[in-house]
């Protein structure tokens, strides 16, 4: 073998190419979004959710019928008592997320209070949604309160798997607002949490420092790069169940798990 | 010229270097979606550049660099596939060496197979290289060296191509 084999061979490699346009429209799509994020974060209207949701319609059925499949029950309860202080932040309490077939995986969030609680305005929780994110996905959000996110991670003493919480806290001004929680855990064939590493890996896989702040964008980004390329996960499938409560009336908020198969 | 521009013009080129350089189709779509992402979100500076494609070239080689090195701390991997990926015999003597070439080239480590592409496929001398990824020419040398190694090339090749 010389250099020409290998100059040869890595010609080769590049036969198989991703399609131009694909990249194309990934891109432009992610940063016309990045722009329309950006410009519409200062006036938010509750009907983004509606609009994101309507984005993941075709994803909805496909994963409904897994989950109906593998007769995962969702029961999704919810109690919040906002504050409705002008400028602060709403208490609110994340539903307790918990599925028949993942004993242990339920989530107890505990999201920092910021103000006093007056005047609870009742939560409007819709039906679960389900869906399927890809890499690439942009996901908006809904809550626009002023919130850092702090990130845990916690082992079930019943079963040797990590469950990993993301939860905003910490109000800081510079935070991108919204999603109340999100959990993450690794689902073996007969739908058995089998974990998603340790506690320090917890939060190197959101490329977090101890007590770092982040994003909602950055943490869902990173989630769902993994999940999409499949680098980290190893399980047979991953389901990413995340909730909102939002002090506002309206129907269009959302909670979700989606089961996704790994590569 | 503006971003979209760009991209209509160097596309092409860009998705078959990512290609080349992630070995493998999907990674060379995130990759470089995720460089060109960058890209575009600083393109007053990059569209200022004196060879902006080089310039995204070499964001599409870091992005691969650091994904790799996340992907790698982060990956378990099964006893199966570490058995299928080193234990390579080849008893009968019928696999020639284009297959083994293929084969040896995806265990490339993230570092050696980014100086080889750039070396090999973008022709770039031992400077060029250390620019690109962030290290120093003797490590560049280094990696090459290793990497034709494992890919069982002669280091002492004909012409410009011998390494010092």
């Amino acid at each position: 073998m010389n250099s020409d084999d290998l100059r040869r061979a890595l010609d080769e490699e590049g036969g198989d190419i991703p399609d131009p346009n694909a990249v194309r429209r990934t891109v432009l799509d992610a940063l016309h979004s990045d722009s329309t994020r950006l410009a519409t974060s200062a006036a938010p209207h509750p009907a983004a959710v509606g609009t994101k949701h309507r984005r993941l319609y075709p994803y909805l059925a496909a994963a409904s019928i897994a989950m109906v499949a593998i007769g995962a029950t969702y029961v999704i309860s919810t109690a919040a008592t906002p504050d409705t202080t002008l400028g602060s932040s709403p208490t609110a309490h994340p539903p307790v997320l918990s599925s028949g077939s993942s004993a242990g995986a339920s989530t107890d969030p505990t999201p920092s209070a910021t103000g006093s609680s007056t005047d609870p305005v009742p939560v409007s929780v819709a039906a679960p949604v389900t869906f399927l994110p890809t890499c690439g996905d942009v996901f908006e959000v809904a809550d626009h309160q002023d919130n850092g996110l702090t990130v845990t991670a916690s082992r079930s003493p019943e079963q040797a798997h990590t469950l990993l919480e993301v939860t905003l806290t910490n109000p800081t001004e510079d935070r991108i607002k919204g999603v109340d929680g999100w959990t993450l855990y690794a689902l073996d064939d007969d739908d058995v949490v089998i974990g998603i590493g340790s506690m320090k890996l917890a939060a190197e896989f959101l490329d977090l420092a101890p007590g770092e702040q982040t994003t909602v964008e950055r943490v869902v980004g990173r989630i769902v790069d993994c999940i999409s390329k499949g680098s980290y996960l190893q399980a047979d499938r991953v389901r990413l169940a995340y909730w909102q409560t939002v002090s506002a009336p309206g129907p269009e908020v959302a909670e979700g798990a989606a089961a996704v198969s790994t590569p | 010229m503006d971003f979209e521009q760009f991209l209509e013009a160097e596309m092409p080129g860009l998705v078959r270097f990512s290609r080349i350089l992630t070995g493998d189709r999907q990674d060379a779509h995130d990759v470089l979606a995720d460089a060109l992402i960058k890209t575009g979100k600083n393109w007053e500076g990059v569209g200022a550049v004196a060879d902006p494609p080089a310039y995204v070239r070499r964001i599409v080689v870091n992005t691969y660099l650091a994904d790799r090195r996340k992907a790698v701390r982060r990956r378990t991997t099964p006893v199966a596939a570490v058995s299928s990926a080193v234990a390579t015999p080849d008893f009968s003597g019928q696999i020639d060496n284009r297959d083994l070439l293929h084969q040896s080239l995806k265990q490339l480590a993230p570092q050696q197979r980014a100086v080889v592409v750039l070396r090999y496929y973008q022709d770039l001398d031992d400077a060029a290289i250390a620019a690109v990824v962030g290290t120093s020419v003797s490590t560049v040398r280094s990696n090459i060296s290793r990497a034709l190694t494992h890919l069982r090339v002669s280091p002492h090749l004909t012409g410009t191509e011998r390494l010092t």
